[in-house]
């Protein structure tokens, strides 16, 4: 590691509260987005670092090496804003890194975009309404899959499409189990019509 | 008190001093003094002292339990504790000090004024002998950072309240000191391929890895969690190239059920010249693989699962591989180590699905090899029909990618092209080693340690246009720089970035410029921060390009590949101030002068009037009697010597 020349450590001010905690300002060290405006440091006997940082590109960083609370609303009434997080121009991401979970929990949860929302898993997605409805509405509402009851009253399973156009009816997959349908409602659709 | 000797009546008694080791003396002699001070049970803030000229300096003619005590004084400012308003007196054992005697040539009264600051020359290793500095620290004090009690490291090498004389976590290599700085966060990104988010995302978890490992943590916990992550990671690309494979099937079993039925049609009609048994024979020969189809379809779940639990121990093996091989993660790394997962997928797919497709081998063409499906095009996963909708696109998929902690932005856009790669890289690795698990995946030559780092490049991304290329300019080079070799034996030199050649200026920024970030191939430089100038003036034959660059930090230690002449080429006026004259100038640090333009008050340009070489990042100062406030930051652009005026035109007269 090479430190640049002409660092300007005039304008270096510290300040230690012992070997635990300090702050440093003007630090002409390079941090990965310049040098530091002003270093808040806490450190424990266990190596556990606090960090706050505010660097020369105007990025402010918050870190902690284990967990942070963040509480608020103790005295305030329901309706009123707890926690007001908001991003002015740019995104907003919420990344666990390694294996964790993001845990959202609420007595209504309110996901609203003025364009898309998304929702992708890399295995499963359940969605569940306990004691209530699951109501899927737009100018589009379409199915993809190879399995599953939605699936053959639509675009049709593996076996149903396999079987289009053979002479092997629907009679003969519901029979082995190859079709299972939804409950007692009656199969139809184009998957079905395909098969007759 | 009673004493008249005292200071300003009979001359003042200066003293030099020194506060014993803590574990003999310190703030209070005795047991729990310190808690008796918190508890105001104490006499104030005192320490023992041994005084220069007044106690000898051996333990043995006095020693530290004998010392007296010296009341420490304290400036205005701090507060004696009266109403709350205190700060704690911050002598440590070691500290030289520097007081008076209250009760003048009594010499009974110590009190101290305050402390001499230190020098490179203070031990680093406890107090070695009385009025010889120290370090300070102790059982009740030690150094976090190092863990050392005692004897200590006073952590001071290079000199007084110097670069390191915050015994808290300092810069290293860089980056501010904590567990998560250069960890890669990969956000959710529902725009692209599932293979390049696959590529993308693995990208992140290796660097994480090799992040974490240098540092000598948990080595197996940390290759188990990247394992973990890689494994869950990996449902998606099976998931994918599941729906790929089957999709291809349908219509070839659909041709198979009918070649079937022509067949035992045939048969039968040949043996009965009957076209109606003939009929139904092969109906039911149809009918008959049914079972078999619903089989089929059946292990879509049950054996993509299975795989995904299977590759942990395929994983682990290639990361291990990576830990002990590679030095820098690059996308060349990360193609051989993608394409060597894929291929142990694709072998574990086809081994779990063997018995299914051979219960359909009546309709299937044995000619059909799963694995040779799935490797046969390097794009098997681009094949499956994208699930968006078609107006999904646009700026909602114009963003950052990936972030590095402590660094900010990275640009991936390379990645999206990679995974192609990573496709042929893993019919290479096939065809040449045949890999299985534990077989390192790093084939090809210099990728895993690159021979040569270049120099940084510069990445335009983000924003709501496209393209923008740029070349760094050098500045600041040191040569021969400690630890090099350890990265790159080629480097020899390097520096800092105080500019950008634009050499393609991009277009269709129209409302947000893009990002800049600077990397350099061994990843050995950090910390230069750039933002880029967009022309947005809609009549601008210049419109929505990217006109320059200006830089916020030069960064240090980017390796140099080539270093040119510079110089200070324009300039951008970042806030115009007020108050300001006509006839304010402007200098920067390197000598060059600029003439200003100034209207109602306002600077708004500031161009170059000579041209002088720089090396490093200019600092521009504005001289004014009048104005404040205004900011001006240098572009700058290669170096070319102004030629000699050969003819002087006056167009006036």
């Amino acid at each position: 590691m090479a430190q640049r020349p002409n660092q300007n450590w005039e304008a270096r001010d510290y300040t230690n509260w012992g070997v635990n905690y300090g702050l440093n300002v003007n630090n002409p060290q390079m941090n990965g987005n310049g040098p530091s405006v002003y270093q808040w440091y806490g450190y424990t006997e266990n190596k556990d670092v606090n960090l706050s940082l505010f660097s020369t590109s105007g990025m402010y960083s918050l870190h902690n090496d284990r967990s942070v609370e963040l509480i608020a609303g103790a005295k305030n009434s329901s309706g009123e804003i707890d926690i007001a997080i908001a991003g002015v121009k740019g995104d907003i991401t919420l990344t666990c890194m390694e294996n964790g979970k993001i845990r959202i929990k609420g007595a209504n949860i309110m996901l609203e975009s003025d364009e898309d929302i998304d929702f992708v898993a890399k295995r499963n997605i359940t969605l569940k309404g306990s004691n209530g409805a699951v109501t899927l509405d737009g100018q589009s509402v379409n199915v993809n899959g190879l399995t599953g009851n939605l699936v053959e009253q639509t675009v049709g399973s593996l076996v149903q499409r396999v079987f289009n156009g053979s002479f092997v009816g629907l009679d003969i997959l519901k029979t082995v189990g190859a079709v299972t349908g939804i409950g007692n409602i009656p199969i139809v659709g184009a998957a079905v019509d395909a098969l007759f | 008190m009673s004493n008249t000797g005292f200071v300003g009546k009979e001359g003042f008694s200066y003293w030099l001093g020194q506060i014993p080791s803590v574990n003999t003396s310190g703030k209070d002699s005795g047991d729990n003094s310190w808690a008796k001070q918190a508890d105001g049970d104490g006499w104030g803030d005192r320490y023992k002292v041994r005084i220069l000229g007044y106690h000898p300096a051996e333990e043995s003619e006095l020693s530290d339990n004998d010392l007296p005590y010296a009341m420490a004084m304290l400036p205005s400012t701090s507060g004696t504790g009266a109403a709350n308003y205190a700060q704690s007196t911050r002598l440590r054992p070691g500290d030289t000090v520097i007081g008076f005697f209250l009760d003048g040539a009594s010499a009974q009264i110590p009190v101290i004024m305050g402390a001499l600051t230190r020098t490179a020359n203070v031990s680093e290793f406890g107090i070695p002998g009385r009025f010889v500095a120290g370090s300070g620290h102790n059982i009740n004090c030690s150094d976090p950072a190092t863990g050392i009690k005692n004897p200590e490291n006073n952590r001071n090498q290079e000199g007084g309240q110097g670069k390191n004389a915050q015994n808290s976590p300092q810069n290293i290599k860089g980056k501010a000191e904590s567990a998560a700085t250069g960890q890669v966060i990969t956000p959710a990104d529902t725009c692209i391929d599932s293979d390049k988010s696959f590529f993308n995302e693995v990208i992140g978890v290796i660097e994480n890895l090799l992040n974490v490992t240098t540092e000598a943590t948990n080595f197996l916990g940390d290759i188990n969690s990247a394992a973990k992550k890689l494994q869950n990671l990996s449902n998606g690309l099976v998931g994918d190239l599941f729906s790929s494979l089957f999709n291809e099937l349908i219509p070839l079993l659909q041709g198979g059920l009918q070649s079937l039925y022509n067949a035992v049609y045939a048969k039968i009609l040949a043996s009965t010249s009957n076209p109606f048994l003939a009929h139904l024979a092969g109906v039911a020969a149809q009918e008959a693989m049914v079972q078999p189809v619903k089989t089929l379809q059946d292990a879509i779940s049950c054996v993509s699962a299975k795989i995904i639990n299977g590759l942990g121990d395929t994983i682990k093996g290639l990361l291990e591989s990576t830990v002990v091989e590679v030095a820098t993660f690059g996308i060349c790394a990360a193609e051989q180590f993608v394409g060597s997962l894929l291929n142990n997928i694709i072998d574990e797919i086809d081994s779990g699905l063997e018995s299914f497709i051979g219960g359909v081998g009546k309709i299937l063409s044995p000619a059909f090899k799963v694995a040779d499906f799935l490797r046969g095009s390097a794009d098997v996963a681009k094949k499956i029909q994208a699930f968006f909708s078609c107006n999904q696109t646009g700026d909602k998929c114009n963003m950052v990618r990936t972030w590095t902690i402590g660094y900010g932005p990275k640009n991936r856009d390379s990645v999206l092209s990679a995974m192609d790669n990573a496709f042929d890289n893993m019919n290479v690795s096939k065809a040449l080693s045949g890999i299985s698990s534990g077989t390192s995946p790093y084939i090809k030559p210099d990728c895993a340690k690159p021979k040569n780092c270049g120099g940084p490049k510069v990445k335009f991304f983000g924003g709501n246009g496209v393209g923008g290329a740029g070349k760094a300019i050098m500045g600041g080079i040191v040569s021969n720089t400690e630890g090099l070799d350890d990265v790159v034996s080629s480097i020899s030199r390097t520096g800092s970035i105080i500019g950008v050649e634009i050499t393609d200026p991009g277009s269709k920024y129209t409302y947000a410029p893009p990002i800049v970030s600077f990397e350099d191939d061994c990843g050995i430089g950090y910390g230069a921060v750039g933002r880029a100038i967009v022309d947005f003036d809609s009549n601008s034959s210049t419109y929505g390009q990217i006109t320059g660059v200006y830089m916020i930090s030069e960064g240090e230690n980017y390796p140099v590949d080539d270093d040119e002449e510079n110089t200070v080429t324009d300039t951008v006026v970042l806030a115009p101030g007020i108050g300001y004259s006509i006839g304010d100038t402007a200098v920067d640090d390197n000598g060059n002068e600029y003439n200003l333009t100034v209207e109602n008050g306002q600077i708004i340009a500031a161009q170059p009037i000579n041209n002088v070489k720089i090396d490093t990042l200019p600092l521009i100062t504005i001289n004014s009697n009048t104005g404040l406030g205004a900011l001006i930051r240098p572009l700058v652009g290669p170096y070319s010597p102004q030629g000699e005026v050969v003819n002087v035109v006056d167009c006036v007269s």
